[in-house]
């Protein structure tokens, strides 16, 4: 049988509270849900900041929010600010009359003073309208070096939120839900062979999906333990 | 399923979940007879969607709508308009004129406004009625600003005109500023009173010049009976939004209306700010605000609990009062993730569920506040090389830095005054000792002295 030449399109994943994989308690999508409803200011205060190293799913939970917020009939925009920033800030201008904006990679504006200063107005803005702002970072504030402190003492006002990285056996349930998605049938044991046999990043992970699943798809192969096996060889 | 929701299952299976967030979502749609208007909240996203979007949602849209007729579809900008700042009074505001259409090679664009936008009318107050003097913790670090405030909310324009408050990020300037106008407004409900952020007001003069109603704004301000103005050294670096704000002031003060402003700083050390400024800003009364110390902290998280309807151990309270000493907004923010962590776990606030709860917070600053560190911070703050602290040198330009260090030492750290001592350079623990209580009371007497340490506090304990 002839060999069929993949299309080179990636699936678009859709990111939702549905197919995150929880792994702690108490729950970040609980704490998310709540503050995108705009339920019991007091609680966060209008302002969440989740913060956590390389896949932790901090892209996903906030464009989780935005896909919750939208289907609840809020107004909803997602910033992945190591894009943005390379934009005019004016990008941000009349963002205050949403009702939810979620900021990703919030460290890469640290330094640049018209950037923390655009955010900085408005979050002010934003709060002053009652809206709410998610915003991400790999590291905690008091580690970014913001230039403009007002703007981080902001940030830390709200509800703070350390993501860990997925232990192994949640990075198997991951890999498992991920194939799902893709309509790839994979069996529990292949995913405990991967996070046996490959590097354990849970990025580096999703790639060798991507892989298992150009070939699966190119040799009409079921992925299994051996085809994975011979393909990682 | 509308023509625009079907268009966006179709995006949404095309884009990343990144792209479809930032771009395509927040796209508000009106589909009205044979047209679909697209309305992109700014000028940025529409030119966007218009080089990179549109011509795919055109195509996608005549697919969806097989023999029947495609909608036109246009792209625009929502327009706010002027939206002066609310006061507790309706104000009637004219809608302005419609800017000029833009062409566009692929659209034809048109300026929105929404039926919900138009600010015929300001709504409510912007005050914030949880901050009153009610709310305001007292202690020793605010009580003469809390005071100077009290009197002109109970007296305004008679007081202290204005009324210029300085000081720390997240050390309660804005809660006094609201407190006043709370009680402004309880005592005489028919006061015209607008607090904003000094940015708000740049916004507004901007948006008033480019609408061609710079006299409607000039109305708005100089009829208030009450401008409270925050974070005034934004108008840093901005002359025509601060020559503007130099003939409101003066409107302001010649009709014995109040003004009440603060900022981060000593008014005369804003840069970039114009000297008549500075000096007019001087001619009531100015006030610092300073960071609070412990027995304040732990009240403010006892009072911050309270109207969280949370019940606050008070040795928890001290706990975190005494560990998280920068300012108010992340006192706030900790006891949000303690509560946050006690609700999620069904477990009653206590010490240990504290530390659970802030676990990485303390871990960092155990890692921060070591004496190393601590010495390290210090020379980088006096730009004096760290060695000099552990020599011998007893200069004033050393010997200050040396004592501040040391009693940053004794007070941050758990070391004994001999160890202390010994990483000084071998000395005894009576000049760790002495310098402690030399530190003490030049913070009493010198503001020079104290600003510097709170500033090292601050740096040391975030």
């Amino acid at each position: 049988m002839s060999k069929q030449i993949p299309l080179p399109l990636r699936i678009s994943e859709t990111k939702r509270f549905d197919n995150y994989v929880e792994y702690t308690t108490p729950t970040v999508v609980g704490a998310l849900k709540s503050i995108v409803e705009h339920e019991d200011d007091k609680a966060h205060g209008g302002v969440m900041f989740l913060w956590g190293g390389e896949a932790t799913g901090k892209t996903h939970l906030l464009n989780a929010a935005c896909h919750y917020g939208h289907a609840a009939g809020k107004s909803v925009i997602y910033l992945p600010m190591a894009e943005i920033k390379n934009e005019r800030v004016s990008v941000l201008e009349q963002l205050e009359t949403f009702d939810v904006v979620c900021l990703d990679d919030i460290q890469e504006i640290a330094g640049n003073r018209s950037w923390e200063e655009g955010v900085f107005h408005l979050f002010n803005q934003l709060r002053a309208r009652k809206g709410r702002m998610i915003a991400s970072a790999n590291k905690n504030i008091s580690l970014i070096h913001f230039s403009l402190l007002d703007f981080a003492t902001r940030l830390a006002w709200g509800l703070v939120w350390h993501l860990v990285e997925a232990d192994d056996e949640t990075k198997q349930k991951i890999l498992v839900t991920r194939a799902q998605e893709r309509g790839l049938s994979m069996a529990e044991d292949v995913a405990e062979y991967m996070i046996r046999h490959c590097s354990r990043g849970l990025n580096d992970l999703l790639d060798t999906l991507d892989k298992i699943d150009t070939a699966s798809l190119a040799e009409h192969k079921k992925i299994t333990v051996p085809f994975v096996k011979r393909l990682l060889a | 399923m509308t023509l625009w929701n079907q268009c966006l299952d179709r995006l949404e299976g095309e884009l990343t979940a990144q792209q479809f967030n930032t771009w395509i979502r927040p796209l508000h749609a009106v589909q009205e007879s044979g047209q679909l208007r697209l309305i992109a909240p700014n000028q940025f996203v529409h030119d966007w969607i218009a080089k990179r979007f549109l011509e795919r949602i055109l195509n996608i849209c005549d697919d969806l709508s097989g023999s029947q007729s495609t909608p036109q579809i246009t792209v625009e900008i929502k327009e706010l308009g002027l939206e002066l700042e609310k006061t507790n009074k309706p104000v009637q505001v004219p809608v302005p004129e419609k800017p000029t259409a833009q062409p566009s090679q692929l659209l034809k664009t048109k300026r929105n406004r929404r039926a919900d936008d138009a600010p015929s009318v300001a709504q409510k107050t912007s005050l914030n009625p949880y901050f009153t003097f009610d709310t305001f913790v007292e202690g020793k670090s605010n009580q003469l600003a809390r005071a100077a405030a009290a009197q002109v909310a109970e007296n305004p324009a008679h007081a202290y005109n204005p009324l210029f408050v300085y000081g720390g990020v997240g050390l309660g300037k804005t809660h006094l500023l609201h407190s006043i106008g709370n009680t402004i407004l309880a005592n005489n409900p028919r006061a015209k009173i607008a607090y904003l952020h000094s940015e708000k007001f740049v916004q507004d003069m901007v948006k008033a010049l480019q609408q061609n109603a710079i006299n409607r704004f000039k109305n708005h301000y100089r009829s208030l009976d009450v401008l409270l103005i925050d974070d005034i050294q934004f108008f840093a670096g901005k002359e025509r939004s601060q020559e503007e704000f130099f003939h409101t002031f003066n409107a302001l003060l010649e009709g014995q209306q109040q003004i009440v402003l603060t900022c981060d700083r000593y008014p005369k050390e804003v840069s970039g700010l114009e000297e008549r400024l500075k000096s007019r800003f001087g001619w009531g009364l100015t006030i610092a605000v300073e960071p609070p110390e412990l027995e304040t902290r732990a009240a403010i998280l006892m009072r911050k609990a309270q109207l969280m309807e949370v019940d606050l151990p008070n040795e928890v309270a001290f706990f975190i009062a005494k560990r998280i000493r920068s300012n108010i907004r992340e006192l706030e923010g900790a006891l949000r993730r303690v509560v946050a962590n006690a609700n999620f776990t069904g477990d009653a606030i206590s010490v240990e569920l504290t530390k659970d709860a802030l676990k990485d917070l303390l871990a960092l600053q155990d890692k921060l506040v070591t004496i190393e560190n601590i010495q390290k911070t210090v020379s980088e703050y006096y730009k004096i090389r760290r060695n000099d602290l552990l020599a011998k040198t007893r200069t004033r330009s050393i010997a200050r830095p040396r004592q501040v260090a040391m009693s940053l030492s004794k007070e941050l750290t758990n070391h004994s005054l001999p160890e202390i001592g010994s990483a000084f350079g071998g000395r005894d623990h009576t000049t760790v000792l002495h310098a402690f209580k030399k530190v003490g009371e030049l913070r009493n007497s010198d503001n020079r002295v104290a600003e510097d340490y709170n500033n090292l506090l601050r740096i040391l304990s975030t």
